[in-house]
């Protein structure tokens, strides 16, 4: 940067240009700490030049933003993305207690000669817990949407994240798809339309927000059927 | 408000002639005196927001955000007012509330993992964020007179000045983008946006006054 600059207006300059380093950070925080007049500048800088921003980048405009307002209230409306997802394990749990294989095994003249593998398996399963793994998988059925064209969001994890809209009891959730694979080619042309597709993976919150990690995707020619929701 | 237009990006009214000089207190006042009709806007989401996201935006990123999630944060705040819309004092100011919604927010990201935060760089956001929430920022009614200070300051400048606000403002696109574009050094490129934003700033405050607390 030129010499005829200030260290703090050189510093501000980066700061704008978004290639402020860490130690350049520290330095223009050690300067404005100590001089209030600097602090308040930088402040009404970075606050003038959002609101131009605002003004001149198409996709944050006020009704851009309010639109992406709308969906997350929409998302998080009736029980909100968490009570969701733990509305969804309690319903694995269930299903994974019900299920099939009951627990008649464990019973009777036999029970005995279950015991030691029975052992073995819990220390081995104590070991798996113990060990990073994946999130139990979760089938979550409904239509695959883009956040920017359809949701209109600015500021997606990435430029047209395909989100999976899930309508279940009258309410309509968004999961936002996660993948290290491009989703495009599996999901089809959800910019232009929804998509109906079941989306299996990892399921998390972050930020108020329901997130797959995609695992499996399988993608449906007819529409979902009217009260799709999840499939544990 | 007096007849204006409406701008198609940021629904902010701009263009009232009467309005180009407005001292610093009148405007400090005017958002101390923010009217208990705000207290309506509460209860319709859509009108919260069109009402106070220009200015709300703008305060978070004074706050420390970094700019691709000054809209993301905005978003929460706006959710957050809505569920907790019953909890607001009649009469009270709305966009100071507001702000004062978006400063928790902001507490509550810094503290989290420098690589998943949305703030810049932790030193600097803990300056920006070592201020109380003042009383005094903008009214969203008084937000119009600093956008209209704003573009009748950009318009005085050069065209290729403009150009270059315009290019990196609109497209994002940074220097060196810019400097390609533009036949110029990317060197260059920064000096002139240095210079264009200083003159564009004194500009401003010499309208409006000294806008922001």
């Amino acid at each position: 940067m030129s010499a005829d600059l200030s260290p703090y207006d050189a510093l501000v300059a980066a700061l704008h240009e978004g290639d402020l380093t860490a130690a350049q950070a520290d330095e223009l925080a050690a300067l404005v700490r100590t001089r209030p007049e600097l602090r308040r500048d930088l402040r009404r800088q970075l606050a003038l030049w959002e609101l131009w921003a605002q003004e001149q980048a198409p996709e944050r405009t006020a009704e851009s933003f309010l639109a992406a307002c709308r969906t997350r209230l929409r998302a998080e409306s009736d029980d909100g993305s968490a009570r969701f997802l733990e509305a969804l394990h309690r319903r694995q749990a269930d299903a994974a207690r019900t299920g099939p294989t009951g627990r008649r095994w464990l019973r009777g003249p036999l029970a005995f000669a279950w015991a030691a593998p029975l052992a073995a398996a819990l220390v081995a399963l104590i070991v798996w817990l113990g060990l990073p793994r994946a999130v139990q998988a979760t089938t979550l059925h409904g239509e695959a949407v883009c956040a920017a064209c359809t949701l209109h969001e600015p500021h997606a994890a990435h430029e047209h994240q395909p989100v999976l809209r899930i309508r279940e009891g009258g309410t309509e959730r968004l999961c936002y798809l996660e993948s290290e694979r491009p989703l495009y080619p599996e999901i089809g042309d959800y910019c232009e339309r929804p998509v109906p597709i079941d989306a299996t993976g990892g399921l998390r919150t972050e930020k108020g927000r329901l997130i797959l990690a995609v695992q499996a995707l399988t993608r449906h020619e007819r529409p979902p059927s009217s009260d799709p929701g999840a499939r544990p | 408000m007096a007849a204006g237009v409406v701008s198609a990006r940021t629904g902010i009214v701009t263009g009232r002639p009467d309005t180009t000089i407005i001292p610093a207190p009148v405007i400090a006042r005017r958002a101390r005196d923010a009217t208990p009709s705000m207290d309506d806007s509460l209860h319709d989401f859509d009108a919260l927001v069109r009402e106070h996201q220009a200015g709300l935006r703008a305060w978070i990123r004074a706050l420390g955000a970094q700019d691709a999630w000054v809209d993301d944060i905005a978003q929460e705040v706006f959710l957050v007012a809505h569920r907790r819309r019953e909890t607001f004092v009649a009469g009270g100011n709305v966009g100071a509330w507001l702000r004062g919604i978006a400063r928790n927010l902001v507490i509550n990201e810094r503290r989290k993992d420098a690589r998943r935060t949305r703030l810049l760089h932790a030193s600097l956001a803990d300056v920006l964020l070592d201020e109380p929430v003042p009383d005094l920022a903008p009214s969203a009614h008084d937000l119009p007179l600093v956008v209209a200070a704003m573009n009748e300051c950009v318009a005085q400048l050069p065209a290729r000045s403009r150009e270059l606000l315009r290019r990196r403002y609109a497209g994002d696109e940074n220097a060196s983008t810019l400097a390609r574009a533009l036949d110029m050094s990317s060197e260059a490129v920064r000096q002139t946006l240095v210079r264009v934003r200083a003159v564009v700033k004194s500009c401003v405050e010499g309208k409006v006054g000294e806008v922001w607390p």
